[in-house]
């Protein structure tokens, strides 16, 4: 994992040094922010029933932030997606937004906070045994990675996930660590960004 | 001009002044001002207005000659500049004129003289190809120019601007309605670490994917950037205080820019107005006395919540602010086969008007000139070779070294000879001290459009 890191990078310093790579350059070939209305739709469809959506917006910091995490407009027959560019201000917003979902996520360990379906809600209650063994097993985790993130990362993402919390959250309480496991999950690029 | 009270602006300066004194937020968070600070306030006129409603007036007679419309219905009046170059001016810029030293006047600016369309012209005035781009706006803000960069590179208090440009990250839209909220919530949240095991583990897995080729590494490699400044972004929005909401929307925003160049959250800012210029039909058209008068009234407010609003205690906004006015392109005369008192008005790309004014611009001055002056005039036969119908006034030849207009009258069309918003532009960066590899050339295959020596204090 540490060499990973570590391969990871210098070959990103690489090439911000050969390429001089800054946060300005090549933005046409960049991956953006899926957008407010495809994570929302996503992680409703993954972890909340048919009939009660989850609803992404009372996480917001404010309203109308939705439109700084990538929108669609329309301009006569010209359609863009705005403010899918990551940038400080809509990553902060995305960072605060997610940390309150992902509370809420970790909160639902004692008492039931946001409205899941049966196949989530009987993950997040095997892994609300953290940190007891049970919780630690492969399929556990694995079920609920695959629940938050999807298919859209490789092994390696889940594996990188599963060797932290382990190794970092080994004895750590279980709200904690659900709350912490949740944003790991949302904020990574894969979850993010599209591809 | 009733919502730009001096009282209100004193009100925000209070405001200004209290962000230093939040709880929690000691004076080594907050950022102090820069010893030479330098921001930028772009004010756009979208959908192309036409200048003869403000700086580049004609004369009633070329009216009743069936030459141009004119739905004021009166005599323009003479402005002169210090340098002695005089231009006609409807009485609808008089809410500007208490400003008249802080500004100068450009005529006749080229855009780009190969399309005539919104989104081209836009392209071309942000980042200098009528195909998009890079836009000069983040140029402003780069650790090249030797200053240290903003968190943001603009924000923008409006409704955005349509204009394809790659490397507008850094622009954010920060509306001024929703900034209260945000900036209560933020103060109750913890900023993003990257100190603590989460963060520290969030960060490494956006580094990892940020390594390589491919549009998700390219993606992500923008996301460590956004994550790593994210904290201090955070904490800014959070010192962030806007006035009262019964101020108007207008003093709201320049409310919300002040803070954000006070904060040094961001660099530059764009607003765009509200009115819609681009008026085709003649309907629209006939509605331009009131659109320039909400226009003007609207960029007065702002020159006055700029000069009002202390920076520090010895400089206003104004002092340590560049701003510009401009819109994508200018309008024709008329439209065809319509009657003069019936017509509405078309693209012209071949004379823009800018306002340039505030820190670094040497300011009432007027620059540049557009051809047909009067009915009378006769236009040079690079103007018939561009603008058969004549359709367009045209910008005049000029010495872009003594900002002189000539008077020769050209048989062929050279851009070379003529004021072009990239020149506008080179002016900004030799303000900014953008790298010269930024400068802008005049068109394609062309020397660097030159930069306007004469502007520059």
């Amino acid at each position: 994992m540490t060499r990973t890191l570590l391969a990871a990078g210098v070959a990103f310093a690489a090439a911000f040094a050969m390429g001089g790579l800054g946060a300005h350059q090549g933005l046409a070939q960049s991956a953006q922010f899926k957008g407010w209305e495809a994570i929302s739709k996503e992680l409703s469809t993954r972890i909340a029933p048919k009939d009660r959506p989850l609803h992404l917006d009372q996480f917001l910091p404010a309203a109308s932030m939705d439109e700084l995490l990538g929108t669609w407009s329309t301009f006569g027959t010209e359609h863009s997606f705005r403010n899918g560019v990551p940038n400080a201000l809509n990553l902060m917003i995305w960072h605060v937004t997610l940390s309150r979902f992902a509370h809420e996520v970790g909160q639902s360990c004692t008492t039931p906070r946001l409205a899941l379906h049966p196949r989530f809600i009987a993950t997040l209650q095997r892994l609300c045994a953290w940190p007891a063994a049970e919780a630690k097993d492969e399929g556990v985790l694995l079920d609920f990675w695959t629940s938050v993130m999807g298919h859209d990362a490789s092994v390696d993402e889940y594996v990188g996930w599963r060797d932290f919390f382990l190794r970092e959250y080994r004895e750590r309480p279980s709200a904690e660590t659900v709350a912490a496991m949740t944003l790991a999950v949302t904020m990574n690029p894969r979850f993010l960004l599209h591809r | 001009m009733a919502s730009f009270t001096r009282r209100g602006f004193i009100k925000l300066g209070t405001l200004g002044a209290g962000t230093i004194l939040l709880p929690g937020l000691g004076a080594a968070e907050v950022p102090g001002p820069e010893q030479e600070p330098h921001f930028f306030l772009l004010i756009v006129l979208d959908g192309g207005a036409d200048p003869s409603y403000m700086f580049d007036a004609r004369p009633l007679s070329m009216t009743a000659a069936g030459k141009i419309q004119n739905y004021l219905g009166e005599e323009p009046g003479v402005w002169t500049g210090r340098n002695g170059q005089s231009t006609l001016a409807t009485r609808l810029v008089a809410p500007l004129a208490p400003f008249r030293d802080r500004f100068s006047v450009l005529n006749g600016v080229y855009m780009t003289p190969s399309f005539d369309g919104h989104l081209q012209n836009m392209n071309f005035l942000f980042s200098g190809s009528p195909f998009g781009g890079d836009s000069f706006i983040p140029h402003l803000n780069a650790a090249e120019t030797g200053r240290r960069p903003g968190s943001l590179d603009a924000v923008l208090p409006t409704p955005p601007v349509f204009v394809n440009v790659s490397n507008h990250s850094g622009v954010v839209t920060l509306e001024p309605n929703s900034l209260q909220q945000l900036a209560e919530r933020l103060r109750q949240a913890a900023p993003t670490r990257a100190d603590d095991r989460i963060g520290q583990f969030i960060r490494s897995r956006v580094m990892a994917n940020a390594g390589g080729e491919g549009r998700m590494a390219a993606g992500a490699r923008l996301m460590l950037s956004a994550l790593d400044q994210a904290p201090d972004v955070h904490r800014k929005l959070a010192a962030l205080r806007t006035p009262k909401p019964d101020m108007s929307q207008e003093a709201q925003t320049v409310a919300l820019i002040a803070e954000c160049f006070r904060l040094m959250l961001s660099r530059s800012a764009i607003y765009v107005l509200r009115e819609q210029f681009d008026v085709h039909d003649a309907d629209q058209a006939k509605q331009q006395p009131k659109l320039f008068t909400n226009a003007v009234q609207k960029i007065a407010g702002l020159f006055r919540g700029l000069v009002d609003t202390p920076f520090d205690a010895k400089r206003s906004m104004f002092d340590v602010t560049t701003v510009m006015v401009a819109s994508e392109f200018g309008r024709t005369m008329r439209a065809p086969d319509m009657h003069i008192a019936n017509t509405g008005t078309n693209h012209n790309q071949y004379a823009n008007s800018v306002l340039l004014g505030g820190k670094g611009i040497r300011s009432g001055l007027v620059v540049g000139a557009s051809d047909l002056a009067h009915e009378k005039a006769r236009p040079s036969k690079a103007h018939l070779a561009m603008d058969p119908v004549l359709e367009k006034v045209m910008g005049r030849p000029i010495d872009l070294a003594t900002l002189q207009t000539r008077s020769d009258q050209p048989d062929s069309f050279d851009i070379q000879n003529h004021l072009t918003i990239s020149s506008v532009v080179n002016t900004l960066y030799a303000m900014f001290s953008v790298p010269r590899s930024r400068y802008r050339p005049i068109g394609r295959n062309l020397p660097e459009a030159p930069v306007l020596q004469g502007l520059l204090t």
